[in-house]
């Protein structure tokens, strides 16, 4: 089994597309940092809004690492999908469509065993890639902009409201948060890898997870009171940015924020549990499927 | 360190300026007698914010005096979101501009203590304040609230509570009111994470928004000197 | 089920429909240790389809595969530890070396892999001075080569080639043609051999089957199919069942059938004055006896391309 996975790694960094996802990272990443070096007073000023009227603010003080860590996950973590999609969703159909599928499943490997490897190589790919976002968007951007307190702008139901956690309260938030990622990722892996099954080209998968990815997003963030209470819970997307869960941070009964807490922990628990839930049917799907798949390629 | 102005707590330091030295009332006087005992002070304090929008810890801060009229607060630690607004520039207006008519307006309670209620109307009716009412102890000489009604920023209201340095007129403990502006991000623009959980409570639409910092201010050094730098 | 100690492979009413179209009907061959057997037929015969039966790749609707003597529903992963295959283009990664390609399906195929025994095999395929090289560099004869190498080196005990000169030059044709033999001859290996031509099986193979619109024309010996003094006889009499009960009592068994209401079978040319003796001495009325050509020109027309052709896999 080891060796497998480190074959089908092999595989997977061997070619130059895999590193089409860290650079595209890198450069989203850099792009924010750059722009809010020099202009981050303006994002500032959105989402504060009239506060400023009352209120005296530091603004270059809130534009510090975590801030623009937060901002960053809060773009790219809609965009990452596609990436681990360019992966996931190529590794079976990518092979048959080499014409290498059938050299490969004439090997004494189970196909159960085979498509467990790939989906276990796509995962640590997706690993890597939350690492190296943790670097360039966490670490770099603390050093570029410096710790300090964090806001965060939230809108929850009809309310918008701001919560500050101070710096000494986030690094966990951050660690918990990526890890929630490689959860949330880790479905997309499984889908990619389910739609890979059935295809004998890479293309087919890559759209059609992108779309279904994309598609649940929009209609995720619909807003539609309708679809919220009865389209909303049903789709996994809904569930991707439950990373956000850790950084609502929670209050007492003076809505005064609590070091060290969660305002939901439940609600992240029964998030990652949909999650897991959706991996573990993707890929016995995939299972399925594959094993009893009649290889034409 | 921010350097931040709570300008606003310049409402606690009335005596100190000119405005009040022209005016003829006795127990505004003693007020001012007292208030002049001190030329400079520093302490630290505790502020917390009570606003509906914003979920926030308690700041430490420092809050710098100098007479006659520099005022300082800075927050210890972290980022701090400070009142600022108008109204302190209102204020500002009515004691640089030196007119305005003291009213006695009778007799008060505030928490079981008596107090002399004084309306402070300004002169000049072209400026956005309309009237100051202070709520001045006349045993111990000091002023236990203030409210101000501005014509665009509505009223805000000062408590102080004296304990400690009560004998310099400094108190223990501020409570500012406020009003505040609807704070309402559009939707979709966080792609927040939505739990599930039901939401507090429908916002109460049309009904002004009163927002409250309290700042318990403790360890004052008084008349120990303080540069100017610290202003800046 | 292995009829003998020596028979590698064995299919036993294979079948694999597609749909409403029938790829493979009720296919059965067997695979003697150290054959060079011949899977002939016509593009879209079923050759491919059979082959990736063999190695798992596709499930027969019903029938069995035994290999080794053991069942390949059950014993998979045992039997392919002992198979090498290059199926239809050898397609290997095209971003990896030679070198890279070779190791990583050693390490599949189970084995310890070490770089002699990779370089031996390269060795083998002539591509040793370019085992660094990218494959996707490589011609379509290196890749053969190359397949054949990932085919080899776990050094299997069956061979599976499915037709591994399409798309080469004729020298491309030789080597594999010469490859072929020489892993026959001095590696006792057996190699299972697919194509649609019966000159190159012709040159290489000692048995053979001939399917067709997925049905098994005949199964044998290359040279015995071969004899240009055997015939393909047509016979109709005045009782047709008699006759083909008297033949089937007689030596000219091989390839009875009744056909469209005539007896076919196959025959050495001077045994056909006989065999009218034989039926007309048992009271056989004989109205027509037609010698159809030769095996050879029979098979030639079977696995003429130009025939209709129902691709499936190919």
């Amino acid at each position: 089994m080891f060796t497998l996975l480190q074959i089908e790694l092999h595989k997977i960094y061997s070619r130059p597309r895999t590193y089409i996802a860290f650079a595209a990272i890198t450069a989203i990443v850099l792009i924010f940092q750059f722009a809010f070096k020099y202009d981050g007073q303006s994002y500032m000023d959105l989402m504060l809004q009239n506060i400023q009227d009352n209120f005296e603010i530091d603004k270059s003080k809130a534009i510090n690492g975590y801030f623009m860590c937060y901002i960053i996950l809060n773009t790219l973590l809609i965009q990452v999908p596609i990436l681990v999609a360019l992966v996931a969703a190529d590794t079976i159909s990518g092979e048959a469509n080499m014409g290498t599928l059938r050299l490969m499943l004439t090997k004494p490997v189970s196909r159960t065993q085979l498509l467990l490897v790939k989906f276990l190589a796509s995962f640590i790919f997706t690993v890597c890639l939350l690492i190296w976002m943790a670097i360039v968007a966490l670490f770099l951007s603390l050093l570029i902009f410096g710790q300090e307190d964090m806001l965060v702008f939230r809108v929850k139901g009809e309310e918008s409201f701001i919560l500050q956690i101070t710096k000494d309260d986030i690094m966990w938030r951050y660690f918990a948060a990526f890890g929630y990622a490689a959860i949330a990722l880790t479905v997309i892996v499984a889908l990619g890898l389910l739609l890979s099954v059935f295809a004998e080209n890479s293309i087919g998968p890559i759209v059609a997870t992108v779309c279904i990815v994309l598609f649940f997003t929009i209609v995720s963030n619909m807003n539609i009171p309708v679809i919220d209470r009865n389209v909303k819970p049903y789709l996994f997307t809904s569930y991707l940015v439950g990373w956000k869960g850790f950084f609502y941070i929670g209050l007492d009964s003076s809505d005064q924020p609590i070091k060290g807490s969660i305002e939901n922990w439940p609600a992240i628990k029964k998030s990652i549990y949909i999650l897991l839930g959706h991996i573990g049917f993707f890929l016995s799907m995939a299972i399925i499927s594959f094993r009893k798949k009649d290889i034409l390629s | 360190m921010i350097k931040i102005s709570f300008r606003v707590l310049l409402i606690i330091l009335i005596c100190h300026c000119n405005a009040f030295g022209q005016v003829n009332n006795a127990l505004l006087k003693n007020v001012q007698a007292k208030l002049d005992k001190v030329t400079d002070y520093e302490a630290e304090g505790k502020m917390k914010t009570n606003v509906a929008f914003l979920k926030l810890p308690i700041a430490k801060v420092k809050l710098y005096f100098k007479n006659p009229n520099k005022f300082k607060l800075k927050s210890e630690n972290g980022m701090s979101f400070v009142p600022k607004g108008s109204m302190s520039i209102n204020l500002n207006n009515i004691f640089s501009n030196n007119k305005f008519t003291v009213i006695e307006a009778g007799d008060d309670k505030i928490a079981n203590t008596n107090v002399k209620v004084l309306k402070l109307l300004p002169d000049d009716d072209t400026g956005d304040l309309v009237l100051t009412t202070v709520y001045i102890d006349p045993v111990n000489a000091l002023i236990l609230k203030s409210r101000t009604t501005t014509k665009e920023n509505g009223t805000y209201e000062l408590q102080m509570t004296y304990g400690n340095y009560l004998k310099y007129g400094l108190p223990d403990k501020i409570i500012f009111s406020f009003n505040t502006k609807d704070y309402k991000l559009p939707k979709g623009i966080t792609f927040d994470f939505d739990d599930g959980s039901t939401q507090k409570s429908a916002a109460k639409t049309n009904v002004p928004k009163k927002g409250e910092i309290e700042i318990v201010i403790s360890k004052y050094q008084i008349n120990k000197g303080i540069s100017n730098d610290v202003f800046k | 089920m292995i009829s003998s100690m020596n028979t590698i492979l064995q299919t036993n009413k294979l079948c694999k429909s597609f749909k409403d179209f029938k790829a493979v009907d009720n296919l059965s061959f067997q695979v003697n240790q150290g054959d060079i057997f011949g899977f002939l037929g016509q593009n879209g015969a079923g050759k491919s389809t059979t082959i990736r039966m063999l190695l798992s790749l596709i499930q027969p609707d019903s029938g069995s595969i035994e290999i080794f003597g053991m069942n390949l529903n059950t014993h998979r992963n045992e039997i392919l530890r002992n198979v090498g295959a290059v199926i239809e283009k050898p397609d290997l990664y095209k971003y990896l070396s030679a070198y890279d390609n070779l190791k990583m399906f050693a390490k599949m195929s189970g084995i310890k892999v070490s770089k002699s025994l990779l370089m031996d095999q390269l060795e083998l395929v002539g591509l040793a001075s370019r085992y660094n090289s990218k494959v996707g560099t490589f011609s379509q004869g290196m890749k053969q080569r190359l397949g054949i190498a990932v085919a080899l080196v776990h050094n299997p005990e069956l061979i599976v080639l499915d037709e591994p000169t399409n798309g080469l030059d004729p020298q491309g044709i030789a080597d594999i043609r010469n490859l072929i033999l020489t892993l026959s001859r001095d590696r006792n290996k057996t190699v299972l051999v697919s194509s649609h031509l019966l000159s190159e099986i012709e040159l290489i193979a000692n048995r053979m089957i001939i399917i067709h619109h997925g049905k098994k024309v005949v199964e044998g010996e290359v040279k015995e199919l071969l004899d240009p003094s055997k015939t393909i006889l047509k016979i109709e009499t005045g009782d047709n069942s008699k006759a083909f009960e008297l033949l089937s009592k007689s030596n000219w068994t091989k390839g009875l059938t009744i056909i469209q209401n005539q007896i076919q079978l196959e025959i050495t040319k001077s045994d056909i004055p006989e065999l009218v003796h034989y039926l007309t001495a048992h009271q056989t009325d004989i109205y027509l006896i037609q010698n159809l050509h030769s095996l050879e020109d029979y098979f030639l027309k079977l696995t003429n391309p130009k025939e209709d052709v129902h691709a499936v896999t190919n």
